[in-house]
């Protein structure tokens, strides 16, 4: 008996070493000229990106006031993850390729055409096949947004964020920092002080997008950090489907990236914002990777309005991000859907908080958690029914899947119902693969790699279906390379 | 008497204490050190001898035979230097079940107890960084340390239960602890637990006061069960509205040890049961029930920390409250659960029913794991009575106010139900039906011999 769980455990051992030998396959290098602040941080950077993206008054007042405010504040402590302090100083703050401030795709230098198409992105629209229009952005500046023309006949705005500063003033001052304040926490201060570019979406009343939206982040630049701002705006009766997907270079050193993104949802509209995201997690050891704090969050303002979250976490040494919904207007819906998988010494800390305040709104939960190897993932989420939420309903299921032991799996959920008639339901499992779902597979001739990921697949087979198609395919393929094999 | 702020003022002195802040994440809405910190606290004072309190009390549960001890304001009742099961004893940790004072048994044997529960503290974690193998090991909360801290140097009084190895109590063991003054009071009982190898004993512990009483109460109750002892704690609480007690009990469990605790809260202004289990050998096994019954303003907190230390080890969980009124109820579990924990089993559930309002539900059902096979779940809901099996029954004749009763002692009943003392869980029952149909006046079921009128 002892003998046999000796050999399993070294199986074990074995398979989980195999996984953490796949590469991070996004990990190359783009060889173009840069444009870069020098390091550090000060009132004077601030307004050099201000000045560098001549950008005015108002959004320099804005950087400069959530600056001060960023000074005063410190850091955040209470996540369950650990690293090294980071040094604020130390980062740059903007890094432009060059060439790319002109629109036309001809200026764009064929290097940066070149990376997107590696990364599975065609920039050139004559090329598309499925439409999707994408707003590519490498560190500070977006490179490029598609099908811009085409969606403005439909008075759709698809643009980056300081194309949107520059033309739409009135919208940027009546939304930007309304759902995410400034000083809402430290990362979102430090973002809406030094935030460089981002995509900008506003679909007027009535119109339903004719195409998935998408925006790419690229961080290529050495010792910058991304801080992109995006703003979503879905006016009355609209309904727009969008998806966010990241890679970034491999590199020894600790890269951070701050985003915001707001969503506003009116009356009768629809957003669905779904991530694939994919920073490099850092090597096997745990050197390098991205520090992914993110802070999301969107409003549903209006009745009936509704916000979906769906999101698919495999990459970034340390994740922090809770996409929250304010269910603001009679009737409306919030959902959030995630799988979040950590491998190696990665760190994730993610979730989600549905704010009820208006009357018969209803939330959804589904979080699925796998770690393995000396991962530590946790779910850390609220629900939180306001006095006046009469008729709220929550339900939130979070479960967790263990792959080897030296990994951890943690829930932290709060649950706050300050009104009688709401219903809550908050339920958790953890546990391993079972043994018998595995026999089952091996004895119709699975290995036990395709039946491990067969498993893994079917065990986030919730939060896949929500993803759009073209989305999904690349979810799946994800989860397989990241667990491959590895059995707990 | 003495004042409570020249007792802190000492305590904080000394160099080990260290009052927490609990801000952040893990802030508390109802903490013993806001208490501390609000003005009112200076204007209590602390009870230094135990002279002229009542001796004896009687126990109005019908049928209820137990040996009965009597502890008052964190005295205990009964002739110095002797046994309180049989007072022509001596107290002695011998081979005869033993309840007495700590004071009473000669030093060699109260450092012999005490060295069960003197484990090496380990200071909780502050500052910015943390390790991640920091992050597995059974901490406990910087409040928790310094609760027990406090009363471990303040406690004036001690009362040890000792039962000897295979022993098992004839008739299940009362602790009625009392609290009584005219004026505003801060109390300190302390109880020590010493179940040897193979001993069982079911233990009622209730917590009564006067109705006007104005009690901030820290108690404190350190359990060691080894291997294969067996206890069952009810500890039950109905103090008037005025009173704020807080109630830690920490229990240690040695192989195959089995503790099963109910925590009632009937009655009580503010209410914390703060509860900590280790499991510190294979197959352990601890099952914690709460109901909590709240109108009024009153405010009811419970904290359970269960660690998982060793392999095949079992916890289970199962709260569940009625909030009307303004009523609050907090709920924090914490299941923790080691690396070498394999094998764990724990469970997790809290129920709350909201039946006014303005009546407010927390709830925060952690679980924190790093071994791989384990079956772990938790469960919280928030809501109303069951709107079908409400209208099924109006179909059948009964009236909308019965109906509702009907369902709420149903819902009390799955906690009551698991009560093993037979005519303790008559009375109880009987007590929550009496609760939801609000025949329960405040003089009923008092503790208290008074002849009425004063209360």
């Amino acid at each position: 008996m002892q003998a046999k769980s000796v050999k399993k455990q070294k199986e074990q051992d074995e398979i989980l070493k195999e996984i953490t030998r796949n590469d991070y396959e996004w990990g190359f290098e783009t060889a173009v000229a840069t444009h870069t602040l020098k390091k550090g941080l000060n009132e004077e950077v601030v307004r050099e990106i201000s000045r560098l993206k001549g950008e005015p008054d108002y959004m320099l007042d804005f950087r400069l006031k959530a600056f001060r405010q960023w000074q005063k504040m410190e850091e955040p402590t209470w996540g369950h993850f650990e690293h090294a302090p980071i040094d604020f100083q130390d980062i740059v703050y903007y890094a432009a390729p060059e060439k790319a401030s002109d629109n036309p795709l001809d200026n764009i230098d064929p290097e940066l055409l070149e990376t997107f198409k590696k990364l599975g992105i065609e920039l050139d629209e004559s090329k598309e096949l499925p439409k999707v229009a994408v707003d590519a952005i490498m560190d500070s500046v977006s490179v490029k947004t598609m099908y811009s023309e085409e969606l403005a006949k439909q008075g759709i705005i698809f643009c980056s964020i300081s194309e949107a500063i520059k033309n739409h003033p009135d919208l940027i001052q009546q939304y930007l920092g309304s759902v995410v304040p400034a000083g809402d926490n430290y990362y979102s201060a430090l973002n809406a002080a030094v935030f460089s570019d981002g995509s900008f979406v506003y679909i007027p009343k009535g119109v339903r997008c004719p195409m998935e939206l998408s925006s790419y982040f690229r961080i290529n630049a050495k010792e910058s950090g991304q801080f992109e701002r995006t703003l979503i705006i879905a006016d009355e009766g609209a309904y727009v489907s969008y998806m966010e997907g990241c890679t970034a270079p491999m590199r020894d050193k600790n890269q951070l990236h701050a985003a915001v993104v707001e969503i506003v949802v009116l009356k009768d509209a629809e957003v669905k914002y779904s991530t694939v995201q994919n920073w490099y997690p850092g090597d096997k050891e745990g050197r390098g990777g991205i520090y992914n704090f993110v802070t999301k969050r969107g409003i549903c303002k209006g009745s009936r309005a509704k916000l979906s979250w769906t999101q698919v976490e495999t990459g970034s040494a340390i994740t922090w991000k809770y996409p929250s919904i304010i269910l603001k207007g009679d009737h409306s819906t919030g959902e959030f859907y995630s799988v979040a998988v950590t491998n190696n010494r990665q760190q994730a800390d993610t979730g989600t908080k549905m704010i009820h305040i208006g009357q018969n709104t209803s939330s959804t939960i589904v979080s699925k958690g796998v770690s393995a190897g000396e991962s530590q993932n946790s779910y850390r989420g609220l629900v939180k029914i306001m006095p006046a939420a009469e008729g709220a309903r929550n339900f939130s299921r979070c479960d967790s899947l263990l792959m080897g032991n030296r990994c951890g799996a943690h829930t932290w959920p709060d649950i706050q119902c300050q009104n009688r008639t709401a219903i809550v339901e908050h339920e958790a499992t953890t546990s391993k693969i079972s043994e018998e779902k595995l026999f089952y597979c091996r004895q119709r001739g699975l290995s036990e790699e395709d039946a491990v990921s067969l498993i893994v697949n079917g065990y986030a087979k919730d939060v896949l279906e929500q993803l759009p198609m073209e989305f999904a395919a690349e979810a799946q393929k994800l989860l397989s390379v990241s667990l491959e094999g590895s059995v707990g | 008497m003495q004042n409570t702020k020249d007792m802190l003022q000492q305590w904080a002195a000394s160099a080990k204490s260290r009052i927490p802040t609990g801000r952040g994440m893990f802030a508390q809405h109802i903490s013993l050190w806001k208490e501390l910190a609000a003005n009112d606290f200076l204007q209590r004072k602390t009870p230094l001898s135990g002279n002229g309190l009542p001796q004896e009390f009687r126990c109005d549960i019908k049928d209820l035979d137990t040996h009965r001890v009597s502890v008052c304001n964190g005295f205990v009742a009964g002739q110095a230097g002797r046994n309180l099961l049989f007072p022509d004893k001596d107290a002695a940790l011998g081979n005869a079940p033993c309840v007495c004072r700590l004071q009473d048994l000669s030093p060699a044997e109260r450092e012999r107890l005490q060295a069960f529960f003197q484990a090496e503290e380990a200071e909780p974690e502050s500052g910015k960084i943390r390790l991640t193998a920091d992050f597995a090991k059974p901490g406990r909360g910087a409040d928790t340390l310094q609760f027990v801290r406090l009363n471990r140097e303040l406690a004036p009084e001690t009362l040890v239960v000792y039962l000897p190895a295979g022993c098992h109590l004839d008739k299940p063991l009362q602790i009625v602890n009392l609290c009584l003054g005219n004026e505003p009071l801060f109390l300190q009982p302390h109880y020590l637990m010493l179940l040897e190898k193979g001993a069982s004993l079911s233990l009622v512990h209730c917590t009564d006061s006067h109705p006007q009483a104005d009690i901030l109460a820290n108690a404190l109750t350190e359990i060691h069960l080894q291997a294969e002892a067996r206890l069952e704690y009810i500890q039950m609480q109905n103090v008037g509205d005025r009173c704020k007690i807080f109630h830690h009990i920490q229990a240690n469990l040695q192989a195959g040890a089995h503790l099963n605790l109910h925590r009632m809260t009937l009655n009580g202004g503010i209410t914390q049961n703060n509860t900590e289990i280790n499991l510190l050998e294979p197959k352990a096994h601890a099952e914690v029930f709460g109901l909590y019954l709240q109108d009024r303003e009153q405010k009811t907190d419970n904290q359970v920390k269960i660690n998982h230390v060793a392999p095949q080890t079992y916890s289970r969980e199962l709260f569940k409250g009625v909030m009307d009124d303004s009523a609050q109820a907090y709920f924090k579990g914490h299941v923790f659960v080691s690396p070498q924990a394999q094998q764990t089993e724990a469970y997790q559930s809290c129920r709350n029913l909201l039946v006014s309002p303005k009546a407010q539900a927390y709830a925060k059902p952690y679980l924190e794991i790093y071994a791989d096979d384990v079956q772990c779940n938790h469960g919280v809901t928030v809501g109303q009575l069951d709107e079908d099996a409400l209208f099924y029954m109006r179909c059948r004749g009964i009236s909308a106010e019965s109906a509702r009763r009907l369902l709420m002692r149903a819902y009390a009943d799955e906690i009551l139900k698991e009560i093993g003392v037979e005519e303790l869980r008559l009375w109880l029952t009987s007590l929550v039906k009496k609760r939801f149909s609000g025949q329960l006046q405040a003089c009923q079921d008092c503790i208290l011999s008074c002849t009425g009128g004063e209360c």
